[in-house]
């Protein structure tokens, strides 16, 4: 029986295929128009015609299980290719990424823009000034008069007489008063300077100011803006305290202490009611208007934050250092 | 202001420890930062008397003493042989501790066992050096521990008084806040003075009133001047002061005690015997107690005897005028005098004493006579000695307590709570106090001068009151606030333009070397000086950020990090025409490699890349720059060009000069730029319009041309731009290429151009047509030739 024959030929060859030439080369052999299935077809019209149906049936048949053998051989011939294809492609995915940078913040200026994101969110205005100052800005509208003891305890750089770098952001906030009408609720954030440098202290360094100036503020209403800014800042644990202190510019004047869980009671702020003279300064009328007044130095925080122990490490700039940030 | 535990306690009666009283005085105002133990010793340390005294068998340096301390004798080696026997002496035994830690046990000396040591007063801790083994001038009762006798266990408050508050610069004053706080009485010293009758030839006289509004003098005589007694030299050094003798210390035992500075003047030593307080004329020397010459700058207080300078009032007293051993008759001075004056003085002379320091914040100008009369009593118990009854005070025109009206309803709108009965705060600190209905009249001590206003009075009454028991109460602030401005956003803006290019933000002094800036000044302005720089380092404002960039660069390079991005947005400071100005910039400051975390990526910072960053920059602004080389001092001169927008110059870019660098010993080509931040803002405010997107496609033709160095090839970009006309949607550099197959000085520069009809699509021929037109036009313009 030929077909028998030629089925065993095709299915013996077929298994040892192995590559695309091959598998061509079969397709010729057996399923082309001059190949050997075909070539059974021929043998029809030497058949009786009662068996021709037969017989044209199983050549057809063979026909199909043939095509049907060789479409599975080139499926898988077709994946090993790909899969070789792959292998030359592969590549060690687990090695590290060919890192592209981004630059970091500095510290300072981080925690600086988180303390006027919260005042921002809260309603208060962000205002600036110079740095050089007028000693009338920076101290006696301020009320604190040319040989008044308390100029000592800002050591400043002075340019002239008359000008010096801005010991605190405050006289942004005469600036402020001066141009505009009460109400008022501002910040203003900046570089101060004092000649003080050791591990605690750099000569230049960032303060947060703030002044809410209106009808019938008191402690209390401090008191709030201090408590609602320890608990956004440092998370709803804090807590403030209130310890008498003395500024010139504001009476009764305080240091602050906010409470944080694994620290204890921390200084963090200074601040009060602003002193009615600081007002008559401005052309405001103490009668009419009360105010309070704060401020932060921002590197006290960011140590804080950061667990920062030398403050000269915000100023070193060591790029390993940034790079936490 | 050093508090010993036991002298605040002889003024108040209090049920609190002394952690307790920490507290209260801290949440008063009265800031106590430390509780100090002053001696560090502890253990049988004992009175005894010296029985016995030999020489020691095996050593000349030593000597033996048999000690009695009234239950037992003790043997004991020392070193002091002058000790001898009848001395009464200090006798530290077995286990006891010594101030420098050195614990007391029996102890073999060349084969005697010495059963404990002598003492003397530094290993006391009452005496920062001493040679001799303390005797007591007299005898003394044996066996009494001296520790718990003179205070030795003393506990001490630290307490940072503010400038406001003179008044707590003394016990007294201390004890007053305390009285305050707890309700407890006062017990105010009442001297207790015999007076004896003499005539004596002595007079004062104030020329200058307002420098000395009050004097006054006493005269005590026969007085010996000697070492004092223990308990006195244990309160003065746990309050923090040297004990020098018996007069001197006295006169500082007041002054802490009672806030008043006070100052001894041996009678004798006066050659006129009178007091003249006069105004300095400048130009006098006076030698101080200081053992210093100071030359007067005029307008000093100064007190004479008509003719000599005695003492610079209220800051020193002269050397001349002291109280020496010899001294038998004192001038015992009490004085108020004016704080501006007594400040002026100290600052201009650079002397600043606890006399200095307390009346330039303002003592009481009437407790002249409690003070003079405490003096006498104590001199008097130190020194023996008579008082005259005789008191000499000059006061012309006496300081009146101030009268200060206080409205109830004010009290609460400041403080924001309720206060109950404030009256009574206020007579507990000693105001006297009338109700007057919706008012208080109040009458303020004179010790108090930061109290003039009402608001001075509401200060007392809240920080007794307690401000733990104000509740706080919600804000609200003006609806028309805004927050952050334009400016800030912007800054914020640009800040993360900058980190999202990779570069690190560096927060820097804005003092700067002058030698640097003299040496390499980028920028033409004229620097401002500091007065009082804090370092010669730092002594001028910076002109340009560049001088704080390169110290970041060259500290980091140092440290081994040499792939550098670093930027600041920070100011400069420079002079104008006579005025200050300070400007915000832009700079940044780069070296190494372009992306050093990136191994696919070799390229080294350049000058181009650097420029690419500020191009992208205003390109998303919608700044239309132009970079014209430049010179630039401190800059490589080849490779550096300002920047212009509308024909004015908003910055400039460039390769740091290799000269500069090396004094800062960076070794890798280092980039800078810097841009003016207001100007940049100004520009930027005109932001790209809208463009169609585009419908039709675009085509790219490339050209290379072969250039001079030195040939500006942005001119052959601005030329297809003009002679491409609306077709050219875009011209730019496709590659910059020197070296290997190019003629030396010569720079192949390939361009790209892409053209683009807004309504149909281009063909090749008609592209092809223009760009070789423009092409031409550019070799000829500029005799330059493309490259095949």
């Amino acid at each position: 029986m030929e077909i028998e024959a030629v089925e065993k030929e095709a299915i013996e060859k077929l298994s040892k295929i192995s590559n695309v030439q091959e598998l061509e080369s079969f397709r010729i052999e057996f399923l082309g128009k001059k190949g050997k299935i075909t070539g059974l077809m021929k043998n029809l019209k030497n058949l009786p015609p009662e068996e021709r149906p037969a017989y044209g049936k199983r050549v057809n048949e063979l026909r199909e299980k043939i095509e049907k053998l060789f479409e599975e051989k080139r499926q898988q011939i077709q994946r090993i290719l790909e899969q070789e294809k792959m292998e030359k492609m592969r590549i060690d995915v687990t090695v590290p990424g060919a890192r592209r940078k981004l630059g970091h913040s500095h510290p300072v200026l981080k925690v600086m823009e988180e303390i006027e994101r919260i005042f921002v969110s809260m309603g208060f205005d962000v205002v600036e000034g110079p740095e050089i100052e007028t000693t009338w800005h920076n101290f006696d509208a301020l009320n604190t008069p040319e040989w008044h003891p308390a100029r000592d305890e800002h050591d400043s750089f002075y340019i002239t007489d008359d000008l010096l770098l801005r010991t605190h952001t405050s006289p942004v906030q005469i600036r402020t008063m001066l141009e505009r009408k009460p109400p008022i609720a501002i910040i203003s954030p900046g570089k101060v300077y004092r000649r003080d440098y050791d591990a605690t202290h750099l000569p230049m360094f960032h303060q947060v100011e703030g002044l809410h100036v209106d009808r019938d503020l008191s402690v209390a209403h401090l008191k709030f803006t201090l408590e609602e800014f320890a608990r956004r800042m440092f998370g709803e644990g804090a807590k403030v305290r209130l310890r008498p202190s003395f500024f010139p510019f504001t009476e009764p004047s305080f240091e602050v202490d906010v409470y944080l869980s694994g620290y204890g009671w921390l200084e963090i702020l200074g601040a009060g009611m602003v002193d009615p003279n600081v007002f008559l300064n401005v052309g405001y009328d103490p009668e009419e208007w009360t105010g309070y007044a704060f401020g932060m130095g921002v590197e006290r925080i960011a140590m804080l934050k950061y667990g920062i122990a030398d403050i000269r490490e915000f100023v070193r700039n060591d790029v390993r250092f940034l790079s936490s940030y | 202001m050093r508090v010993p535990e036991s002298w605040l306690r002889e003024f108040v009666d209090l049920d609190w420890d002394i952690e307790q009283i920490a507290e209260r005085l801290t949440f008063s105002g009265t800031s106590v930062e430390d509780i100090l133990r002053p001696f560090n010793v502890s253990g049988e340390i004992i009175t005894a008397r010296v029985i016995e005294r030999f020489d020691h068998p095996a050593s000349e340096k030593l000597i033996v003493c048999k000690v009695d301390t009234g239950k037992r004798i003790y043997t004991v080696i020392t070193a002091d042989k002058t000790v001898n026997e009848g001395d009464y002496v200090i006798l530290a035994l077995e286990g006891a501790t010594l101030n420098n830690g050195l614990k007391i046990e029996p102890r073999e000396f060349k084969g005697v066992i010495s059963e404990g040591m002598l003492c003397s007063l530094e290993e006391l801790g009452l005496e920062e050096k001493s040679d001799r083994v303390y005797r007591f001038p007299d005898p003394v009762e044996l066996g009494v521990n001296v520790v718990e006798e003179y205070g030795l266990n003393e506990r001490v408050l630290d307490i940072e008084i503010t400038p406001n508050r003179p008044d707590c610069l003394s016990i007294i004053g201390v004890a007053r806040e305390l009285s305050a706080l707890s309700g407890r009485p006062l017990n105010k010293p009442q001297p207790d003075v015999s007076f004896v009758d003499e005539d004596v030839q002595f007079d004062v006289e104030i020329e200058d009133v307002e420098g000395c509004p009050r004097y006054s003098a006493r005269i005590m005589k026969g007085v010996t001047v000697k070492d004092s007694p223990l308990w006195m030299k244990a309160r003065l050094v746990a309050a923090g002061v040297r004990s020098l003798n018996n007069v001197v210390d006295a006169t500082n035992y007041v002054m802490i005690e009672l806030g008043h500075p006070v100052h001894a003047f041996d009678l004798n030593r006066l050659k006129n015997k009178r007091i003249v307080v006069k105004s300095a004329k400048g130009g006098e020397r006076v030698l101080l107690l200081d053992e210093k010459e100071y030359e007067l700058k005029g307008g000093e207080v100064l007190i004479t005897d008509g003719e000599n300078v005695l003492a610079l009032g209220g800051i020193m007293g002269g050397m001349e005028s002291g109280v020496y051993d010899d001294t038998r008759d004192l001038v015992l001075e009490v004085a108020y005098f004016d704080p501006v004056r007594i400040r002026k003085a100290a600052k201009a002379l650079g002397i600043s004493s606890e006399s200095s320091y307390r009346f330039e914040r303002g003592v009481d100008p009437n407790d002249v006579e409690l003070v003079s009369l405490r003096l006498a009593e104590l001199i008097q118990k130190l020194a023996g000695g008579y008082v005259l009854r005789k008191f000499w005070d000059v006061y012309p025109r006496k300081i009146e307590p101030k009268k200060v009206m206080l409205r109830k309803a004010r009290i609460e709108k400041i403080l924001g709570t309720k206060v109950e009965e404030p009256g009574d705060i206020l007579r507990r600190l000693e105001f006297q106090v009338e109700d007057r209905g919706d008012s208080y009249e109040v009458l303020v001590p004179t010790f108090r001068p930061d109290v003039e206003r009402e608001i001075d009075l509401i200060e007392e009454i809240g920080r007794i009151y307690g401000y733990e028991k104000v509740e706080s109460k919600v804000i609200s602030v003006p609806a028309v606030n805004r927050g952050w401005g334009e400016k800030q956003l912007f800054r914020r803006e640009i800040s993360q333009f900058m980190k999202g290019m990779g570069f690190d933000e560096v927060v820097t002094f804005s003092f700067v070397d002058s030698q640097k800036v003299k040496k390499w000044p980028l920028v033409d302005r004229e620097p401002i000086a500091l007065s009082n720089p804090i370092a010669s380092d730092m002594d001028v404002m910076r002109t340009s950020q560049f001088y704080s960039l390169i110290q970041v660069l060259a500290e980091n390079f140092k440290r081994q990090n040499r792939d550098l991005k670093l930027f600041e947005i920070g100011k400069i400071y420079f002079k104008e025409n006579g005025n200050f100005r300070e400007i915000e910039t832009l700079s940044a400051m780069s070296c190494g490699l372009e992306n050093p975390g990136d191994y696919t990526d070799k390229r080294s910072v350049s000058f181009y890349t650097i420029k690419g960053v500020l191009d992208e920059l205003f390109f998303r602004l919608g700044v239309n720059v132009v970079y014209r080389a430049a010179e630039i001092p401190g800059l490589f001169p080849t490779r550096s060009a300002r920047i212009y927008v509308e024909n004015r110059e908003i910055g400039f870019i460039g390769m740091v000069d290799p000269k500069l660098l090396d004094e800062y010993d960076v070794k890798e080509d280092t980039y800078f730029f810097e841009i003016d931040m207001e100007l940049l803002r100004k520009y930027a405010s005109k932001r790209p319009a809208y463009r169609p997107t585009p419908r039709f496609p675009a085509v790219r033709r490339d050209i290379s041309f072969l250039l001079p160095k030195g040939f500006e090839s942005v001119k052959i970009i601005e030329l297809f731009k003009k002679s491409g006309g609306d077709l050219v949607e875009e011209v730019g550099v496709f590659d910059i290429y020197e070296g290997k197959g190019i003629p030396e000085n010569m720079v192949s520069v390939t361009l790209y151009v892409v053209f683009r009809h807004p309504e149909r699509t281009l063909t090749d021929e008609e592209v092809n047509k223009i760009f070789e037109e423009m092409v031409q036009k550019a070799e000829r313009e500029f005799g330059i030739r493309r490259r095949f």
